[in-house]
């Protein structure tokens, strides 16, 4: 058993690709036209073979390519109404757990 | 001529000509799919947005089962707006705000496919149709702004007119004609649109409790306004509010008082209805603690809310959405 953890878009008619077993995760706008306009990340379903737009190997990998856009991103705020920053290293965590060894 | 039989008005006799025209026009009950489901969409799973739709049948009572996925997982999710079929999602915070309206087909328990976008990136926004339309209110600059899309055909939003306040976490309802929001930002305002023009907004009455991102939703006469917070931003020691009132939405009258939240939610839940009942779940209780509770009362009489169930994942900032609401059945075919 094993899946993959890797980045797609949703098909040309707009559909979750049928590989994708949990994904729309931190969407990087990417500049193309809609449904297409976002790179998603996601965890295929198990035993696939399909890497999408690339695969993210480890948890460090996840980081390093949140890191390449999510810099300014802000996730709620704190008690005195401050937005707190968008934590790429929980959220890359998050994401590899969603990968069956 | 009669606007019956309706949903949340069907007693006495029906001509079988007005039968017959709803069920042509779509706005019969079976027409619909048959289906009475409400749907919980997305939310906040702590700290992560998600991805998940659960549905439940509202006029029965037991816990939420998963139905398919949303294209993007995304949190501050509107209260979904739905033609006889399908919902339509718009928004949301991936935690960066996000465009895409979902579209997703309540009959089937499928994953939700690519709609179009949003005028521009928004959460917490307020969303709300009757059968043909669907408006999407503020939360992205200038907060006045509002868009809509024809739920009949995919594509990207267009501008409808403005509102007269522009906020963040309002709630918004619709009867066949009207698509009514309120509350946001700590206003006690409430305003209106025709949704048949692109006009602006115009003034309603007044609540009486705010209700920052609380529940709401409506038969095709009176809406409701159930829970949330304020004054805005949430704070833990005043709690948030358990308030349910209501407003008659042909009239421009103030709400009234006729219930309250008191199984568990209070704020951050997401609501669905069926114009008879109104489900409120997910959210966070009065210590913003997460919930996956489900409570509902009926539109007409108020009262306090009874338990319905659970959801299948806790979590907060969620939206709820049907093809049932009573935006949908005024025997009109709008």
């Amino acid at each position: 058993m094993a899946n993959k953890i890797i980045k797609y878009n949703l098909t040309s008619s707009g559909t979750i690709p049928t590989f994708i077993a949990d994904g729309g995760y931190y969407p990087k706008a990417n500049g193309g036209s809609s449904p297409q306009d976002w790179d998603l990340i996601g965890a295929t379903v198990d035993e696939s073979d399909e890497t999408g737009l690339g695969e993210l190997a480890n948890a460090a990998a996840i980081k390093s390519y949140l890191d390449t856009y999510t810099s300014e991103w802000t996730d709620g705020f704190d008690e005195n109404g401050d937005a707190i920053a968008f934590n790429q290293t929980n959220a890359a965590n998050g994401i590899w757990a969603k990968k069956i060894s | 001529m009669a606007n019956y039989p309706q949903i949340d008005d069907c007693s006495g006799i029906w001509k079988l000509k007005d039968v017959k025209r709803a069920v042509m026009g779509g706005y019969w009950r079976s027409a619909a799919g048959g289906t009475s489901r409400g749907l919980f969409i997305g939310g906040d799973e702590n700290p992560a947005a998600s991805n998940v739709i659960d549905f439940v049948t509202i006029a029965s009572t037991g816990n939420a089962a998963d139905f398919g996925n949303l294209t993007v997982a995304k949190k501050l999710v509107a209260n979904a707006a739905g033609s006889h079929t399908k919902v339509v999602s718009g928004g949301g915070q991936t935690p960066s705000l996000s465009n895409v309206i979902d579209d997703i087909v309540v009959a089937t328990t499928a994953d939700a496919t690519d709609f179009g976008n949003l005028t521009a990136a928004r959460a917490g926004i307020g969303n709300s149709s009757n059968a043909t339309r669907a408006l999407f209110f503020g939360r992205s600059a200038p907060l006045n702004a509002t868009d809509y899309v024809t739920m009949a055909s995919k594509g990207n939003a267009v501008n409808f007119g403005n509102v007269n306040e522009g906020k963040t976490y309002h709630v918004s309802f619709a009867s066949p004609t009207r698509a009514i929001k309120g509350a946001g930002s700590s206003s006690l305002n409430i305003e209106f649109v025709e949704i048949a023009t692109t006009g602006n907004g115009i003034d309603f009455g007044d609540l009486t409790a705010y209700h920052d991102m609380g529940g709401a939703g409506s038969s095709s006469t009176r809406g409701v306004f159930g829970g949330g917070y304020g004054p805005s931003p949430f704070n833990a020691n005043s709690g948030g509010v358990t308030t349910i009132e209501h407003i008659t939405m042909a009239s421009l009258g103030n709400a009234t008082d006729y219930g309250d939240l008191v199984v568990e939610i209070t704020h951050y839940h997401g609501a669905c209805n069926n114009s008879v009942r109104l489900l409120h779940g997910g959210g966070a209780d009065a210590s913003d603690n997460q919930q996956d509770s489900i409570e509902f009362h009926t539109i007409t009489n108020g009262g306090n809310t009874v338990a319905f169930g659970d959801l299948t994942v806790t979590r907060g900032s969620i939206g709820g959405g049907s093809a049932c609401h009573g935006g949908l059945n005024n025997g009109t075919g709008t």
